[in-house]
Order: structure tokens, then sequence, then C-alpha cells
């Protein structure tokens, strides 16, 4: 297992060390020059021009600047944010917060249910309770979240008026007063993962079901419900965990748009702001760091992958 | 009243608008302390009708009439769930599958899986079951068990595992125990050991126990009683010392005719049953055998399914041919047999095609993050063969023992560590590319398994035209055409068919079209790898009598491995038998079986069951315990010393060298060196 | 061909899947013909009658600056149908070539492949798409190659783990018996027995490319205004939910139909060339 984990853990250095590379390479990969794009439309002087251009070290050799970039990187300094005029870090520490809180809690939300929506299809296969769950599944897994998030906000916001359409609060800044301003951005997290889980579950599950081993288990006499859960769940955990990582990397994403219709101040709008201001600095901490979570939630993911399945762990 | 009876069982399969019937009213009993052997081919029902009993038929299945009567309460009336059921699934009657790999359950300690069982069945305590576990499992003869008890079953060999599924399914003391094809997926010693063993059990328990089995030689040597079944069908019960001596259905006879026997005169021909397996989603109103029976009568094709009839004494046949006149047809077809004498071929000893001398394969072993090598896996180890013209060379040994990795080495499909192999006088180590390629026109293999060794998505035509094209050996579409055509036709196939896809063929006829590739570049040496071990029974002979008419015809040699040594006997000239990477012993075919030197081919020997009990009684035989080392531990000493009885305390120090004995036989043993 | 006939009558066994491809090729239709289709140009601007209600001169009303919306959601589909398809060509192509070197070979280039695969992999599709939109700037070209962009990693992977089963069997090892060159292994035996989870992957890909293109143009970093998207335009219609919700509402319909449409028939062609999945998974 140790070995597994060093091995992972490698592994992860070299992605990790690729994704640095790709952030860094997006600024100097702007087509034409990187400092004219920096300044867009606003108006500059030759001397404004020099000066932002080395202090985007962009008068050194790109080896050297990459050195620079990812060393201040990795003291936590990620730069000076134009449009606010602040550290990114400052900022990152203001808003990723809030983001992981409202996708932390999704991910368990969906796990849950999802995981839940899965077995129940799977065992009941064929009956009228599978196929309306399924078909549910089916539609809220095309529909997208920006879409979804306005329906909600105009069914409960603009018609019934029962929540506000905008705003976040943190449970000590009032449970009910975060409660509300939470909900709609949860649900519209949750919604996809959860018809994606429920998918996966449901196939996992009806592949386990057809192994031998629980033939096994039903010849031994237990229950139905002790052969379901005690020897197919934790068999097909096994293949849904890896699914685990791409869902949190989906919340992610899904932070970019959700955020910006709710006018959360998370990671997401910070990063939709600075793509409009092209404020490169704030651009790829943002991808950066969202890249490096997941990266980190698919090695704990592995970790757990290795522990679930002896067959990895005791190899 | 029986222990149990079933009465008129039948059991369908629902699929794509087709009505399978994998059990057809089938009836039999079972009583305590005696071993009932069913016997049948893929899809003859066997399983399905084992599975029947306890309701584990799963969709598409369904049990569609008759009773299960255990202990004279009806079974089938109980609810799926329902604690009578499960009471009596493990409780009352215990299961062993087939592929112990797959059949425990990978992510729970098989503590925990046979303690479960106990605890399910009893209001034993937590820690009693789980002594009662480990006291099982030492039973079953699995060492250090209160050590391995946490483990899980990847952790242990394909043996191992099968004795951990016949603790569980003991664990909850049963009164019957179905063991559905239980040794099939092992090696022939281990299936030996474990077969005793569950005879052992039966014996001193009282337990009756109920072996499902394609392995007529495994029936013989175990059984009791016999029902052989054949397309969702009993068709002959009986006695198992009757049925071999005096089968009374043309099918059991047939079957009797068509396998090889280890005490067989070489020179007898395999009589094979013709056709292949029925479709049973046809309702032909007939018996089921009909379109491949050799002795059926206008009688059979109008009077509709003939029941299971008592002919003798507690023998049952299902034909509508009379006993007596059965045996006038066996007996006139057993002499047309005797006047087809097999022709011999002669070798010229002095034409090796063939010479492989001392090659080693090594894998390395890597260890730590720096990977630093520690240590060579030697999966061939100084390995010497020489194949003549014309002949056919066996090797034989048990999984592992390298006579894969022998063959890959051979046709160059991986680079060897060291050794040299010769292919018609040309180095084949120190030849360039290019001519390896046009030497792959010379040398070509069949393989074992059918369904995979055809690409699934290229026509039949196409996949036997693909050495022609590759090597160029016929210009233009309607030369190659025409020769793949000649090629179908020499393997017995209707070239007509070419256009189709192989899925559309059965096992038999997709090896046939695997031995027409094999030919179709004109090769010398043919490298067979188990070639008949995945086909039916009664397909086998086909296959083998096949070959044997290519080889006569077209003055091949070959190269054929297996681990079933009466098929290797009959087929080979010479054998050489490997274990754990080396070469203990070479023969000539005969002089090996009656002759062996090695130990370990003298337990080879004795595991393998003849189909008939009478000599299965007078047989003497060296019984193995244990099970070959890994290669990773590979002994100081002699490989095979560990399990040997007539071990000596040098065996254990000194690799013993293959040595010449006398003429054309050489072992490796200490015990034949003065 | 025959094989075609069967396909075709595998695919549409059920019902659902025939209403589904019947609804697809409406939203076809429509962009082919979206001039003839739509009664007004869809960046004609009626100021006059700004947010109209529906009426029988605007069937679903008008936007802001008195666009027709259902003239603009007609030519919306063919920016959603243009990237959608072109996105999942480029990353299929690119993907499955990938993923047959990585799985073919392996080792060295395996290692190489899978481990920068994994890199943009572990940036969230949206993310990845929108950093490199506000780098590379937004036209349909452009989209369509940075949505298949980030779908390379998916197909790899999926096309990397079938060559590796494939490799397993004989029939590969057969070949190289018979001295089948690297190329024509690949070509003709294993890219035929991966093609099918590749047609499959493709059909059910292209919603899901619909999906991040409207994502993307509904943020604003996707086609340009005043082009007409839906993405777009359920972006422009927000402010306006109350006094005239169908701007907002009646594009995002379009989507989620068009997607649904789109994924039943990739179910169906997965069942169709895979009869052993049927039923399996939804």
């Amino acid at each position: 297992m140790k070995k597994y984990i060093l091995k992972r853990l490698w592994q992860m250095l070299l992605v990790l060390f690729l994704v640095s590379v790709f952030c860094f390479s997006l600024v100097r990969l702007i087509p034409g020059d990187p400092v004219k794009a920096v300044f867009g439309e606003v108006q500059y002087t030759e001397e404004e021009y020099q000066e932002l251009r080395s202090e985007l070290g962009l008068d050194k050799p790109y080896l050297e600047q990459y050195f620079r970039w990812i060393t201040d990187f990795c003291c936590g300094d990620f730069g000076v944010s134009y449009t606010f005029d602040r550290p990114v870090r400052e900022l990152v520490a203001q808003r990723a917060p809030i983001t992981l809180y409202l996708t932390g809690i999704s991910l368990v939300i969906s796990m849950i249910l999802g995981i839940c929506a899965g077995v129940f299809t799977a065992v009941k296969r064929g009956r009228p309770s599978d196929t309306i769950i399924t078909l549910l599944a089916n539609t809220t897994h095309c529909v997208p979240n920006f879409w979804l998030a306005l329906l909600l906000v105009f069914l409960f916001s603009v018609s019934l008026g029962w929540l506000p359409s905008y705003g976040f609060a943190w449970p000590s800044e009032g449970i009910l007063k975060s409660f509300k301003t939470c909900l709609l951005p949860i649900v519209c997290f949750s919604l996809g993962p959860i018809a994606g889980i429920t998918r996966q579950t449901r196939s996992c599950m009806l592949e386990v079901i057809r192994q031998d081993y629980m033939r096994t288990a039903k010849a031994k006499g237990l229950r139905k419900n002790t052969v379901i859960f005690r020897h197919g769940l934790r068999n097909a955990l096994i293949p849904l965990i890896t699914f685990m990582g791409m869902y949190v990397s989906t919340l992610l994403g899904g932070s970019a748009i959700i955020e910006q219709v709710f006018s959360i101040p998370g990671m997401g709008s910070l990063l939709m702001t600075s793509v409009s201001a092209r404020d490169f600095p704030v651009i790829q901490t943002c991808v950066l760091l969202m890249a490096a979570f997941s990266i980190m939630i698919n090695l704990i993911v592995d970790i757990l992958y290795g522990y679930i399945d002896p067959r990895i762990r005791l190899n | 009243m029986h222990l149990l009876e079933v009465r008129d069982l039948q059991t369908v399969f629902q699929t794509d608008g087709k009505k399978i019937r994998a059990v057809n009213h089938v009836s039999f009993f079972t009583d305590p302390g005696e071993i009932v052997a069913f016997v049948g081919e893929s899809g003859s029902g066997k399983s399905v009708t084992q599975m029947s009993i306890l309701k584990l038929v799963e969709e598409p299945g369904k049990i569609v009439g008759g009773e299960v009567l255990y202990k004279g309460r009806n079974i089938l009336a109980f609810d799926d769930d329902s604690p009578e059921m499960r009471k009596i699934r493990g409780g009352e009657i215990g299961m062993i599958f087939q592929e112990p790999m797959t059949s425990l359950n990978p992510v729970i300690t098989i503590g925990k899986q046979i303690t479960e069982m106990i605890t399910g069945h009893s209001d034993s305590s937590r820690e009693k079951a789980l002594e009662k576990a480990i006291a099982l499992l030492k039973s079953v003869g699995i060492p250090d068990a209160e050590k391995r008890i946490n483990d899980y079953p990847h952790q242990f060999s394909g043996g191992m595992r099968q004795r951990i599924m016949i603790a569980m399914a003991m664990a909850a003391e049963p009164k019957i125990l179905i063991a559905d094809e239980a040794t099939t997926a092992l090696d022939v010693t281990t299936g030996a050991q474990i077969l005793d063993m569950l005879q052992k059990i039966v014996r001193t328990g009282n337990v009756q126990m109920t072996l499902i089995t394609h392995n007529l030689g495994v029936a013989a040597r175990y059984a009791d009683r016999i029902y052989v079944m054949y397309g969702g069908r009993i068709l002959e019960s009986g006695d198992a010392g009757e049925i071999f001596a005096n089968p009374l259905h043309p099918y059991t006879y047939s079957l009797l005719k068509a396998v090889p026997r280890l005490d067989d005169d070489r020179d007898r021909t395999f009589v094979p049953i013709e056709g292949s397996p029925p479709d049973l989603g046809a309702d032909t109103g007939r018996c089921v055998f009909y379109p491949r029976c050799k002795f059926r009568s206008e009688k059979c094709d109008k009077a509709g399914e003939p029941d299971l009839l008592e002919a003798r004494k507690g023998h049952h046949t299902a034909c509508h041919i009379h006993p007596d006149e059965l045996k006038a047809l066996f007996l006139s077809a057993e002499k047309n047999e005797k006047r087809q004498v097999r022709q011999r071929k002669s070798i010229s000893e002095d034409n090796p095609v063939l010479t492989v001398e001392k090659i080693d394969k090594h894998y390395p072993v890597y260890k730590g993050v720096l990977r630093k090598k520690i240590a060579d896996v030697k999966a061939l180890d100084g390995v010497s063969i020489s194949l003549y013209e014309g002949q056919t060379l066996g090797i034989v040994g048990e999984s592992g023992c390298g006579k894969t990795t022998l063959a890959k080495s051979i046709l160059r499909l991986h680079d060897i560590t060291g050794g040299s192999i010769r292919f018609r006088g040309m180095d084949l180590l120190h030849t360039g590319k290019r001519q390896i390629r046009s030497l792959r026109a010379e040398m070509s293999m069949i393989f074992q398994d059918p369904y995979l060794s055809l690409d699934p998505r290229q026509s039949v035509g196409s996949i036997v035209a693909e050495p022609i094209i590759v090597h160029r050996m016929r210009k233009g579409k309607g030369a190659i055409d025409e020769r793949v055509d000649e090629l179908l036709r020499l393997v017995g196939l209707d070239p007509s068919l070419k256009t189709r896809m192989p899925h559309e063929f059965s096992g038999g006829q997709r090896q046939r079209i695997g031995i027409a590739r094999a030919l179709a570049s004109d090769p010398s040496l043919i490298i067979c790898d188990e070639p008949i071990s995945a086909l039916d029974v009664s397909i086998q002979a086909q296959i083998i009598n096949l070959l044997e008419g290519l080889q006569a015809e077209l003055g091949l040699s070959y190269l054929f491995i297996a681990h079933d040594l009466s098929v290797v006997k009959h087929i080979s000239d010479q054998i050489a038998v490997m274990y754990l990477g080396r070469i203990v012993e070479v023969s000539g075919s005969e002089e090996l079986y009656n002759n062996p030197l090695h130990p370990y081919t003298q337990a080879l020997l004795g595991a393998i069951p003849i189909p008939d009990p009478k000599a299965e009684r007078d047989r003497k035989e060296l019984k193995l315990q244990g099970e070959p080392p890994s290669l990773l531990k590979r002994p100081p000493g002699c490989d095979f010393a560990g399990r040997c009885p007539m071990a000596m305390e040098k065996c254990f120090r000194e690799k013993p060298e293959l040595k010449v004995v006398d003429k054309k036989h050489q072992t490796a043993c200490f015990l034949r060196e003065t | 061909m025959e094989k075609i006939m069967s396909f075709l009558k595998n695919l549409f066994d059920r019902k659902i899947v025939i209403l589904a491809a019947a609804g697809t090729l409406l939203f076809i239709g429509m962009a082919i013909f979206a001039p003839l289709l739509a009664p007004y140009d869809p960046n004609r601007q009626d100021l006059m009658s700004s947010l109209a209600k529906p009426s029988a001169k605007y069937l679903l009303g008008t936007d802001l600056h008195g666009r027709d919306i259902l003239s603009r959601i007609i030519f919306g589909t063919r920016i959603s149908m243009v990237i959608g398809i072109l996105a999942v060509f480029i990353g299929t192509i690119i993907g499955s070539l990938l993923g047959l070197i990585a799985g073919y070979f392996g080792g060295i280039p395996d290692l190489v492949i899978m481990r920068i695969l994994e890199a943009v992999f572990s940036i969230p599709r949206i993310i990845l798409a929108i950093a490199l939109g506000a780098v590379y700037g937004n036209g349909l070209a452009i989209l369509a190659v940075i949505i298949g962009f980030s779908t390379i990693p998916g197909y790899a992977r999926l096309i990397r783990g079938q060559v590796f089963q494939v490799k397993q069997n004989d029939f590969i090892a057969a070949g190289e018996v018979i001295g089948v060159s690297s190329a024509r292994q690949i070509l003709k035996h294993i890219l035929p027995n991966v093609i099918s989870p590749i047609i499959v992957m493709m059909t059910q890909n292209i919603g899901s490319a619909i999906l991040t293109e409207a994502s993307l143009s509904f943020l604003g970093v996707g086609i340009n205004p005043p082009t007409a998207t839906w993405g777009g335009m359920v972006n422009d219609g927000r402010s306006y939910l109350l006094t005239s919700p169908l701007a907002s509402l009646a594009p995002g319909v379009c989507i989620v139909i068009l997607v649904i449409c789109l994924n039943i028939l990739g179910d169906g062609v997965r069942d169709a060339l895979d009869p052993r999945l049927k039923g399996i998974t939804h």
C-alpha cells in the first residue's frame, strides 16, 4: 500500500508539473503580443508597455520566467490582479472557501442520493420505479445547469418570492439566511451529478449482480439485502469511486456558471470577472488552483480505491 | 423416501423471442452417502438442473414446471427470499462452483465469507464461528489457517480457493453437496487432490454429493450412479459400472468411443460424433440426439421424444431402439472400426525440423522506487527439444510450467535470455527481421480458444486469406480466393461459407477455420497450443482426426502443447514433460506411459482418471500433495523435491540434469542415476 | 450493406429512438433551412416592439432590441449543430489516435501520452474552455477546436482501454505469428474492433459538446454577440425574466430537447452496435 501511494504521489507531482507548464504557457500563448493583449483596448504609453512587460517577466528567457513564476507560486505569491489591484492571494483566500463549501456540500449530497437511487433502480430493474427514476436521471442529465438555475430563480425567487435570487451567506451569518441563499445554488450544483451518479451506480450494480460471487452469496442462503449490500455494493463502489474525481472536476467547472447566475463571490465568478477583464494573473491562478485541487482529490480517490479494493492494497 | 427427488423439472430461457428449453422434463433422485454424477457437454443442461433445485437460475431463465422434493417437501414452493428457502440454500444443500477465481467475493476476507455462512445458519457467536472456520480451513488443507483467515481470495492459488469454497460449503453442515465442474478450471494433479478430499468428506460424513462434470473419467473414478444429460434431457441413468460397461444409449456409447483414454492402444482411431450440439430453441418433436445419432431408425423419426424407461434393473435409457437391438448395432460398429487401422507414418530421425538448445527465458524482478533489479524469474530454464520431419512432439505440463512460453519463444514472439533455436538449420536468434518475417510462413500456430483467436470483425474468407496476402503467396484476387476455397475444403468446411463471420460458427467449426489459417502459408511446422481443450468432448475427436489426417497428407510436423495426457499420448510420437520451466522427462509416447521414470510424470499419469470404473479400480497411483512452488521461490535442489514422496537428501541440494537413461528415454531425476 | 441494414433495424427497434431521430432531424433541418424558415432576419431590430409579448407577428415575442425570438432560435440551431459536430470530430480523431498509439504500443508512448492527458483532464472541462477562450478569442472554429480539445482525454482513455482489451485476444497473437505488420494490425484488426465504442461515444458526446457551447455562450466567452446562439439568448433574457420569460426559457427548452434527442439516439446506437449491453445502462 505504501508503495502504491508513493507511486501515485510521484505521478501526481508529474501531472501537477504539466498543468503548471500549461498555465504558464497560457499567457505566453496569446496570439500576437501578450503585453498588448493584456492592455486590450486600454490606451497605454511606451513606458507603461515596458513596465508591464518586465512585470510579466517577458523580457527574460522562458525557462527563467517559468522558474520564477513557479517558485513564487509555491511560496504563495500568485501575482497582483490588474482589475482589483490587490494580490491574487488575498482574492483567492477570500473566495475559495465559498466555492469549496458549496461544491463540498453538493458532492456529499449527490453521492448519497445518487448511490441510493442507483442501487434502488438496479435492484428494481425493469419495474416501473426503475423506468421512472432512470428516465428522470436521463432527462436531468440533458439540462444545462445555467438554464436550470434560471428556471429555479424564475420559479422560487421571481414568481413565488420564497428565496433570494442572488447572494451568499455563511451559516455564521444566520442559519436561516445561509440556508435560503445556499439552497438554490446547491440544488443547481447537485442535480447533474445526482443524475450522473445514479446512472453510473445503476450500471455498475447491474454488472456486479451478474458476477459469480453474487450467485455464491445467494447460494449460501444469505438474505437478499445482505447479498446486495454486503457483497454487491462494495464491489460496485470500486469503479464508482474513480468517477468521484470527475464529479469534483464537474462541480468546480459548474461554479463558473452557477456563481455567476447567483452572484456568489466564489472562485468561479472571480474567474469569469477576470476573463472579461483579461486579468491574466488571476486566470492563471484560478485554473492552476482548480486543477491542483482536482488532482489532489484524485489522489485521495486513488488511495480510497486501494483501501476498498484489497487486490490493489495488497499488491 | 429419497433425500432429494426431482420430478419433471422444466427450466426455460426466454431470449429474443426464442424459448430455450435448458432443462426439459428432468426427473432424478439422490440418497444419503452416495456420489451421483451428472455427465454432459456444455449446453446439456446439467448445471441449470442443479441451479434450478436451489432456485438460483437468473433472468431470463425461469423454472416453468416440476417439483423438487427435499425430504418430501417441495422446495420450489418456497418464496425466493423466504427463511425456508434460505435455510435450504447453504444449510441443507451446499454448492461449489466451477470458477474458484470468480466465485469468491474479492473484497471480503475469506474468514468473513466463511463465518457469515456459519452465523447465518446457526446461532453461534462470532468467536465460535471464527474458531469453526479455522478448523474447517485446516480440514481442507489450508496451511497456516489461523494466520490466513484474514486474507483475501486473490492471495490464494486457484486450488486453494477451491478448498476455501469447499470449507465454506461445508460450514453449515449441509446434507447435500453439489460440485459444479469443481475441478475443471484446475490442474489435473490439484483437481485430483480436491476430488479425493470431497470423496472423503462424503464417505465419512454420510453426505450426498452430486458431481456435475463433462469429464467421463471423473465420473468413472468417483461416482456411484450416473445421469447422462444431453440437450436438456436425461438420456441414460444407472450404476456407474453398468453405464460404462454396458451403455444403453447411442449417445453414451458414442461419447465413450469419441474420447481418448489414457490406457488406450495408441492406434485406436477415435470415432467422432459428427455434427454440432442441438439447438434447444427448436422443438423438433424428436429425440434430441436424433440428428447426430448413427444408430437411428425410422421409428426414431416418427415416434416422438423417447421417455426415460427402465431397460434393466436400475438402468434407465431414453431410446426407441430396443436394448438388445442396440447391443447388436454397437457390436457391428466396433467390427467396422477395427478394420480401419491407422496408418503409421515413418519418421526419419536424422532430419530435425526444429532444434531448441538450452534456452532460457528470464523475467527481471524489480524492487523499490529506483526499480533495482533484485532477481530473475526463470520461466524457462535450459530447455532443449528436437522435432523431426513429419513427427509430433507433445509438450505436457500443468499451468505455469512454461509450455506456452516455450511456444512463444520458438515463434520469436518475445526475446529469449539464452540458448539457441534452429529451424531447418537456420539460427533463429541471429537472423534479421526480414528473414524472420519470411520464416513466419514456414511456422504457424493453432490456438486454444477458437472464440478469441479469430478476429470477430473479419469474414472467414479474409481470416484465412491473411497469411496468403501477408506472405504474397498468391497474386490476384481470383488466385487467393481459389486457395482459400481449397483450404476450407481441406479442413472440412464448405467454401461457400467464407463470407460468414466467425460468430456464426460453432466452436468446432471455428477451430477448423483456425487450422485453415495455420495451413494457408504452407508451413512445415505447426505449433498447436492446447487446440482441443476448449472444445466439447464430442467435438474433440473430430479435430484430432483432422490434425492427424493433415499430418499424413501434408507431411507436417507438430509441436503439440497440452495438459491432457490422454490426447497427447494419442497424437504424439515423442513427449516432453515440463515442470516449473524445466523438462523433467522425454521419451517415446508409448514408452512414457508404460514406463514413466520421473516421479512427477508418474503422479501426472496417476491423476488422470480413465473413463472405466473397472480400469480405475486396478490402478496403482502416486498421489501428490501440495502445489508447484512459485517461480519466484524456485527451490535450490530439484524443483519437484518438495512434493516428491521419494525425495532423498541430495534432491534438496542439487539440481538433477536431464540425462539419457536408456535408448531414447531421458529424465532429470537422481533416482534414475546409477 | 447488409450490416448497415441490420444495424438500422436494430437501431429503430424501439419507438423512442425513432422519435429521437425524428427530433434530431427536425433540428438539423432547422439549421440547414434557417433562412427559409425564419420569419425575420435574426438581427433585425424592431425597437418599437422591444420585449413584445408573443403575438401573431412575433410568435415567441421579441427581446430587448426588438429582435424576433423565434428567428433567433432557428438561426441559433446552426451554431449549436455546427459546433457540436465539429467539436466531436476534432475530439474523436485526435483522441482516438492518441488512444490507439498509447494502447497498442504501451510503454513509454503510453506513459507520456497518458500523463499529458491526465494533466489536461485535471482542469475542469468548462474552465479549460473558458481559459482557452480567453486567450484565443471566440470565433466559431476556434470554439469548436477548444471544445473538441477538452474532450480528447475522454476519448483517448476509452480507446486505450479498449485497445488493451482487444490486444489480449489471441487473434492479435495469431497476426503476429503470421507476420502481420503493426500498421496492418492496427488498421485491420484493432480499429474495426474498437470502432463501435468510438461511434457510440461520438453520438453521445455531440449532446455534451452542445451543452458546453451553450454554457460558454451563456457566460459570454462563446460566440460574440450579436450572432444568435441559444446560450447567449438565455443570458440576454435573464434580466427580463419577470416581464418576458420566454426570451430565456424558450432557447433553453430547445437545448434540452435537442440534447435529449441526441442522447437517446446515442444510447440507441450503442444498443444497436452492441446488443449485449442492452438494458444494462440507460
